[in-house]
């Protein structure tokens, strides 16, 4: 029951968020330079096909105008249409999601596991697990994630031919397809993700071993395993969430230039193009539904927060 | 070389009644890298604490003490020596043999805010070593869980609440439940008061010494502060360097120092009146130390030490019974003759 009260008040809360996003997002790209219209009827256009135009998609009207109309159509469930395709964005958007979120839990779910992993064991071996982990984490922040697609594709899709170069197929089409093509891409997406959430469970488990209470239990003949499971990972497990809800939203913005490179139908790659196109609609919807992961990301951190720390349970 | 022969002034005596805890000749070293000597934390350390005993230990950061509880509850690699356990030796006790100890060794640690697990409640950490030992039922376990809380001075429905919802002292308190949960013989109390407030203080101590006398518990009790040392103790050890350089009855060791370390430790501690202070810090400020580490062979106390004399550098003074005492008396020093 609090935990209901809880995702209702954030959720709420979270609305006057997304009203200064979209108020923010709209005011960056109107200073932008750059004209939807122009681009639309080209170069070679008359002036009156050209105001014809902008009439049409409404860029005649002064700013605060067009943002009002937009929000109308938003409070209606409208997010409008492309200026480019005609195509409704919610539609668009729609279609989209689905390939960001494969990504995005994807890669979360893999450099959790893998970061965890690495952290926990070298926090418990030491020596030169710890430093492959740190080169790793050096590697994983200073190579940038579009770098490492190149490489990627270069040797297992053109040379080994392991898995394909690009593209996405959808789940319901063909699962063993849909993860083949998520491979890569999920891959470079998540280095620097393992090696931060390694680094940080890491620290994590080696600040919880050093506590009384362990120190306690090790008197009492308990050893090791046991303790390490029952007691350390719970206890360290908090700053890891943490880090974890962090590079998740990382991710999100890391699918922007994976997306692209793998030609991937997903939420960045239409986000990267409609910038590039000024088109209006489809990144204020695009940021909206952004803005929306995130905050439903750091909703489930929270209510992490709360089953793993009975001290953040008010 | 080390100073052990004293140790069976301490605990031969035939009418005493038997050792719970017997420490013999126990030397702790760690290696501190490649081209340095292993540092000698505990540097043959012997003492006996018989049932219903407290022994303080006593001294400086460095000296050894807590590395000495430690050793005993085999979270330390021992050495050299020996220690036993109601007469079985536990020196280097299998973890198997530690859990079935622990329910007559115990320990409470300093620090009240990392000795409880943040992650469970009061109960389930309470519930913990009864769980492990006796198989007891739910009923059982809770019913007793809540006979403890109240028995050190806590409200029985604190089983339900975790660490996090109670103040240093409490969580002592409650750190001191768990440590009597299965009723042990032994509780080492490492600075179990040093991180908590001056009244609260007071009021673990007392808890500790009611204890003591309901369960017929012994004490190896570690601290750096003297009067609260001296307060819960029947023995001390003062101990400087990992060895012990002076050990007897608590309050001959407070009212008469032997050692002119004692006197130095005894004379630290804060003075209410002002102008007594101040004398003493003039005073201090005379006897200052010599530069460079002690020498090896002699004294480790002699660089500092306000008497020092030449034969403190180059031998090593052993631990000696002061003849005229009542109560057993042991002090390190070539000079303990001649000393005011």
């Amino acid at each position: 029951m609090a935990i209901l009260r809880l995702v209702v008040r954030r959720l709420l809360s979270s609305l006057p968020l997304l009203f200064i996003v979209s108020a923010f997002t709209f005011v960056l790209v109107s200073l932008v330079p750059g004209d939807p219209a122009r681009t639309i009827v080209g170069q070679h256009a008359t002036e009156e096909q050209y105001e014809n135009v902008r009439a049409q998609l409404g860029l005649d009207e002064s700013l605060p105008v067009q943002y009002w109309n937009w929000l109308e159509g938003v409070v209606r469930g409208d997010l409008g249409a492309s200026l480019f395709s005609g195509e409704p964005v919610t539609a668009m958007l729609n279609n989209r999601l689905p390939v960001s979120l494969s990504l995005i839990i994807a890669a979360t779910v893999v450099s959790g596991i893998a970061g965890v992993a690495l952290g926990v064991l070298s926090a418990r071996r030491g020596g030169a697990l710890v430093r492959t982990v740190d080169v790793l984490a050096l590697l994983g922040l200073a190579v940038p994630a579009f770098w490492l697609a190149l490489v990627l594709i270069a040797f297992f899709a053109v040379q080994f031919r392991w898995l394909p170069v690009t593209g996405y197929v959808p789940l319901g089409e063909d699962p063993v397809e849909w993860a083949r093509s998520l491979v890569l891409p999920v891959v470079s997406m998540s280095l620097s993700a393992v090696a931060i959430i390694a680094k940080q469970t890491r620290d994590s488990v080696l600040d919880t071993m050093t506590k009384d209470f362990i120190r306690v239990m090790e008197a009492n003949g308990f050893r090791d395993r046991s303790i390490l499971y029952r007691h350390i990972l719970r206890n360290a497990a908090l700053p890891v969430v943490t880090v974890l809800g962090v590079v998740m939203v990382s991710l999100l913005a890391g699918t922007v230039f994976v997306e692209t490179v793998f030609a991937m139908p997903g939420l960045g790659g239409v986000t990267q193009q409609a910038t590039v196109q000024h088109d209006i609609p489809v990144i204020q919807g695009a940021v909206l539904y952004i803005t929306v992961v995130v905050v439903v990301v750091n909703l489930l951190v929270d209510l992490a927060y709360g089953r793993l720390d009975p001290r953040v349970r008010a | 070389m080390t100073a052990s022969s004293a140790s069976t002034s301490e605990t031969g005596t035939a009418s005493a009644p038997p050792a719970v805890l017997e420490v013999r000749d126990l030397s702790v070293h760690f290696r501190q890298g490649r081209g340095h000597p292993p540092l000698r934390a505990v540097d043959g350390v012997s003492f006996a604490v018989r049932a219903g005993e407290t022994v303080g230990l006593v001294g400086e950061s460095g000296s050894g003490k807590s590395t000495i509880g430690r050793a005993v509850l085999g979270l330390n690699p021992v050495t050299e020596g020996r220690i036993s356990f109601a007469g079985d030796d536990i020196t280097r006790a299998a973890p198997r043999v530690r859990r079935r100890l622990s329910s007559r060794l115990q320990v409470v640690f300093q620090d009240p805010y990392s000795s409880l697990n943040p992650a469970r409640t009061i109960g389930q950490t309470l519930a913990e070593p009864l769980l492990v030992h006796e198989k007891s039922g739910r009923a059982e376990t809770a019913e007793r869980v809540a006979a403890m809380l109240r028995r050190v001075g806590m409200p029985a429905d604190a089983a339900d609440r975790y660490p996090g919802q109670f103040s240093g002292g409490q969580r002592q308190r409650i750190a001191i439940a768990r440590a009597l949960m299965l009723s042990p013989q032994l509780v080492i109390c490492d600075e179990p008061v040093s991180a908590l407030d001056l009244s609260i203080q007071a009021q673990v101590m007392n808890l500790l010494a009611e204890l003591q006398d309901e369960l017929a518990l012994s004490y190896l009790f570690i601290a750096h502060d003297l009067p609260v040392v001296r307060h819960l103790s029947h023995r001390v050890l003062v101990l400087y360097r990992g060895q012990v350089l002076e050990s007897g009855d608590a309050g001959a060791v407070y009212d008469r120092p032997a050692h002119p370390y004692t006197q130095a430790l005894l004379a630290a501690a804060p003075e209410p009146d002002p102008a007594a202070q101040r004398a003493r810090r003039a005073s201090r400020a005379a006897a200052k130390a010599e530069p460079g580490p002690p020498s090896p062979t002699g004294c480790v106390f002699a660089h500092r030490c306000p008497q020092v004399a030449d034969r403190c550098r180059t031998e090593r003074p052993e631990l000696r019974v002061l003849a005229p005492e009542p109560a057993p008396r042991a002090v390190a020093c070539h000079l303990v003759d001649e000393l005011p």
